[in-house]
């Protein structure tokens, strides 16, 4: 019975791992998204000026 | 007599060459051991001494295979698990089979997604991490600053790996005062939109004229727009008025540019060398309908007053 559990929990864990990665591949970030985001941050929402 | 002084003055120097990577964050390297970002160029970490440093796309890359790793594994280990507190050898081969087939889908499920948890991983880097991205350019910042008084070409090149990231305007200022020092050559790495400043600084608007006379090429829109903004402050400047007619020169190169700005070049036809000169009046010529504001009219008035007898013009 214990065996079964253990398959259990280790089923619901793999298919929550396995539905976060498919919602974050429906919404994939591309690495303009984290160069933008990363100069505002830096330069305090001034990213577009200088270049 | 006084330009010539001036330009004496100023240090010939050999710039190395520079090509601003397509993202920012590629000129970004993390040290492995200490955690410390640098953007400036060298085998090792400033603050460690070790040769651990890495770029941040392998740095995320890395943390995102071993949060794989680690969540394949306690799929793994959990089937054991189950397999071992199995009462039968059905339950227990049942269990293990089911693990198996649980632990090959997400295995399968990791490889498909791993480019874009590769990013995610590479923002999660960012966003945990960015008062140390932040510590670490202001130390390179400083460190470029520090080596001002002995290698200043040193200092500007520091300074230039810098304001990949850092886009304010204080080190914008800190790099024009030292091309300031420069004798500005038409083969040098040149930038000019980069150290754009908010408000009127004379040191760039004399380094504008000096890339209009050089380089033209590099004076584009926002340039333009600065030139145009802060044109009466310029004009107070004791080069101002041919700093002003080279910047309407370059201008001149496209028609966008000559429409766009019609009314600032207007002013300054009458100084505009005659190539230039030139090249307006066949931009005119060739799309005589465009709404030129009135600068067809004076470059009728500038031929008929200074070209009249010139058979090119």
């Amino acid at each position: 019975m214990i065996s079964y559990v253990i398959l259990g929990i280790t089923f619901l864990y793999a298919v929550i791992q396995i539905v976060r990665y498919a919602l974050r591949q429906r919404k994939p970030l591309t690495p303009d998204e984290i160069d933008e985001r990363l100069l505002a941050t830096l330069n305090g929402g001034d990213s577009a000026h200088g270049r | 007599m006084a330009d010539k002084k001036a330009v004496h003055s100023k240090k010939p120097v050999t710039l190395r060459p520079f090509k601003a990577p397509r993202y920012a964050f590629d000129k970004l390297r993390v040290c492995r051991r200490c955690g410390r970002f640098t953007a400036l160029d060298g085998e090792r970490c400033g603050q460690c001494g070790r040769a651990s440093l890495v770029t941040v796309e392998r740095h995320a890359a890395a943390n995102a295979r071993r949060s794989m790793q680690t969540r394949l594994l306690l799929v793994i280990l959990l089937t054991l698990a189950a397999a071992y507190f199995g009462e039968s050898l059905q339950q227990m081969a049942l269990s293990a089979a089911g693990g198996i087939v649980l632990a090959s889908i997400l295995y399968y499920t990791q490889r498909k997604v791993r480019q874009n948890e590769n990013l995610y991983a590479l923002d999660r880097l960012f966003a945990r991490n960015i008062g140390a991205v932040r510590d670490g350019l202001e130390i390179n910042r400083k460190e470029a600053v520090s080596v001002l008084r002995e290698n200043d070409v040193l200092a500007y090149e520091k300074l230039r790996e810098v304001a990949v990231l850092l886009r304010g305007d204080r080190v914008s200022r800190q790099r024009v005062a030292l091309l300031h020092g420069f004798q500005i050559r038409k083969d040098m790495p040149l930038e000019l939109e980069q150290l754009l400043l908010k408000d009127f600084e004379p040191l760039l608007a004399e380094y504008i004229g000096e890339v209009a006379r050089v380089r033209p090429e590099l004076i584009k829109d926002r340039t333009l727009r600065y030139v145009k903004a802060y044109e009466a402050q310029i004009l107070e400047m004791p080069k101002g008025q041919a700093i002003m007619t080279g910047v309407a020169g370059a201008a001149v190169r496209m028609k966008r540019y000559a429409l766009l700005y019609s009314s600032m070049i207007g002013g300054y036809i009458q100084d505009l060398p005659k190539d230039r000169f030139l090249r307006l009046s066949r931009l005119i010529e060739s799309s005589p309908y465009e709404p030129w504001n009135g600068l067809d009219h004076k470059v009728a008035e500038v031929r008929e007053a200074k070209y009249r007898w010139d058979p090119e013009v």
